[in-house]
């Protein structure tokens, strides 16, 4: 009896330790792997965050009354290893960040990131629309400025639409 | 089966799970880093087309010393016309400014401005892309050697038009000057001569020397090339040649000392007008006066707007004072290092200030990663 139990226990054991070495790979490759759809993210984000400042001031060399928008039409990836993400333009003023890009997979919001827009964050003198959200699905995303009048001020704004 | 070959096999699988797990991160750590490299080569195009692009706001947070701007931007604003890398020089002298004085832009208002917090760090670099520099012949009959060099390497500049112009101050509260012109030889030097203007039996009480490099456009080649093509690389520098000259700066329409002197009314604005094709800026001098209300900073009653130097004197005629914009900085938000961490990314562009060209050089790096 002595040596079937001695058995038992050791192959149970090494059974757990199988199970768990799985278990630990699968964490380690998973983090990894978010970290570098993190990487991923915050490339992309800055790639927006850069074309939005370009199209902001290119729009401010524009004839002062000139009546439309400037576009830019930006390839990015559709999605991330098979997730679909979102980016997003956001409003951190409140929060003391300025205005910046936020991308983020839609299935795992904890693997997000975000580039700061380095434009007239507190000034009245751009606009940042932020009311669009560009699903990644159509692999384009438009940048777009324009002069805009405000209460009797010319004003530019800037902002990013997809779906395309 | 022994207990040992038990052991044995959970070691094996826990080496086994160690070492691929070292294996996958190492794998991963190369594209993690070239991903991180490129982010922040983003990042540096994106601030650089900020800086040089936008004029920040208030407009002219420069030269209005009453304002803090909310937005930063090194661009000049023009209500009519707009020129592309063209910087402002007030707002550049604020970055270059004594970090005591009022008017100074801290590091960290303007990594707030740009929106950076503290999770980056950056270093401004402005420099002449020609290294002009002045070597007394025989100070006593006012002849000098003038070299001029490229700032990568030190090679000399041959063929450069050098228009220079001694301002000297005699008894009196006389500002007197004389022009000398010369191209550089191969060996990227040439002498400028003032003798025969300066009066030998005089005492002296101040010198100083403005001189002005025209390059590109003495270049034939490069004339053909660019039949249209109006300017070449300016490049203005003043030298103050007598501990005596009183330094001072001229921010907006103002003149900021270190200390407060006490100037004469008179004040002589420098300004660089382009000659024709082939004989480089003329130095002119302007006479105007200042309206000395405030003894700390003087203000210009007129200001020409290209002035690259002003000079007065000062009340007991004893000092000449040289007021200047120097252009040429190095703005980091490490104070007192000149060496930034490895993974930083720079980024030059060629600009205008002042019309002289400058090399601006970005440098950003990640405070965390």
């Amino acid at each position: 009896m002595d040596v079937p139990i001695k058995h038992i226990i050791g192959t149970v054991a090494l059974i757990g330790l199988v199970a768990m070495t799985a278990m630990a790979y699968t964490i380690i490759t998973s983090y990894i792997e978010s970290d570098v759809k993190k990487q991923q993210l915050k490339q992309i984000a800055e790639n927006v965050a850069l074309n939005l400042v370009e199209m902001a001031n290119l729009v401010n060399f524009e004839n002062l009354f000139a009546d439309r928008n400037v576009t830019k039409t930006i390839d990015v990836p559709t999605d991330l290893g098979g997730n679909v993400y979102l980016i997003e333009l956001m409003n951190g003023i409140e929060e003391g960040q300025g205005f910046y890009v936020h991308a983020y997979l839609l299935t795992k919001n904890e693997i997000n990131a975000h580039s700061p827009i380095p434009l007239n964050s507190n000034s009245t003198e751009l606009l940042i629309s932020t009311y669009n959200q560009v699903y990644s699905g159509s692999g384009e995303l438009v940048v777009w400025a324009r002069k805009k009048a405000v209460e009797q001020r010319i004003v530019t704004e800037a902002g990013i639409a997809g779906g395309f | 089966m022994h207990i040992y070959e038990y052991l044995f096999t959970g070691i094996i699988i826990a080496a086994m799970l160690l070492s691929s797990s070292i294996m996958i991160t190492t794998l991963s750590e190369p594209t993690t880093e070239v991903s991180e490299k490129e982010q922040l080569k983003v990042a540096a195009e994106k601030l650089i087309t900020q800086i040089l692009l936008d004029p920040g706001y208030p407009l002219d947070w420069g030269s209005d010393t009453t304002v803090e701007p909310d937005s930063f931007g090194l661009a000049k604003h023009n209500e009519t016309m707009r020129e592309a890398y063209t910087l402002d020089p007030d707002k550049v002298l604020r970055l270059n400014l004594k970090e005591n004085s009022s008017y100074y832009m801290p590091p960290s208002l303007v990594l707030e401005l740009l929106n950076l917090g503290n999770d980056y760090g950056l270093a401004i670099e402005i420099y002449t892309p020609l290294d002009v520099s002045l070597y007394p012949v025989n100070v006593s009959r006012d002849i000098y050697e003038i070299g001029v060099f490229s700032e990568h390497m030190g090679l000399p500049v041959a063929n450069a038009v050098i228009n220079a112009s001694l301002f000297f101050l005699t008894g009196g509260k006389n500002i007197s000057s004389a022009k000398a012109s010369a191209r550089t030889g191969d060996e990227g030097k040439c002498l400028v001569d003032f003798s025969n203007y300066v009066p030998q039996a005089t005492e002296i009480l101040g010198r100083i020397i403005i001189v002005v490099v025209d390059y590109s456009s003495t270049v034939e080649t490069l004339q053909k090339l660019l039949p249209y093509a109006t300017t070449g690389i300016r490049v203005v520098k003043v030298f103050a040649l007598e501990s005596r000259v009183r330094q001072a700066s001229i921010l907006g329409n103002h003149v900021l000392f270190d200390e407060p002197i006490n100037l004469d009314s008179e004040v002589h604005e420098i300004i660089v007008v382009k000659h024709n094709e082939t004989s480089g800026y003329a130095i002119i001098d302007v006479r105007s006066e200042l309206d000395r209300s405030t003894v700390e900073m003087p203000t210009f009653i007129h200001f020409e707007p290209f002035t690259v130097a002003a000079l007065a004197v000062t009340e007991d005629g004893a000092n000449l004072v040289l007021a200047t914009r120097t252009m040429t900085l190095t703005y980091t938000s490490l104070p007192g290092v000149r060496v930034f961490p490895a993974l930083a990314h720079s980024i030059e562009r060629t600009v205008i200030i002042d019309g002289s060209t400058y090399t601006i050089r970005l440098t950003l790096w990640r405070m965390t990663w």
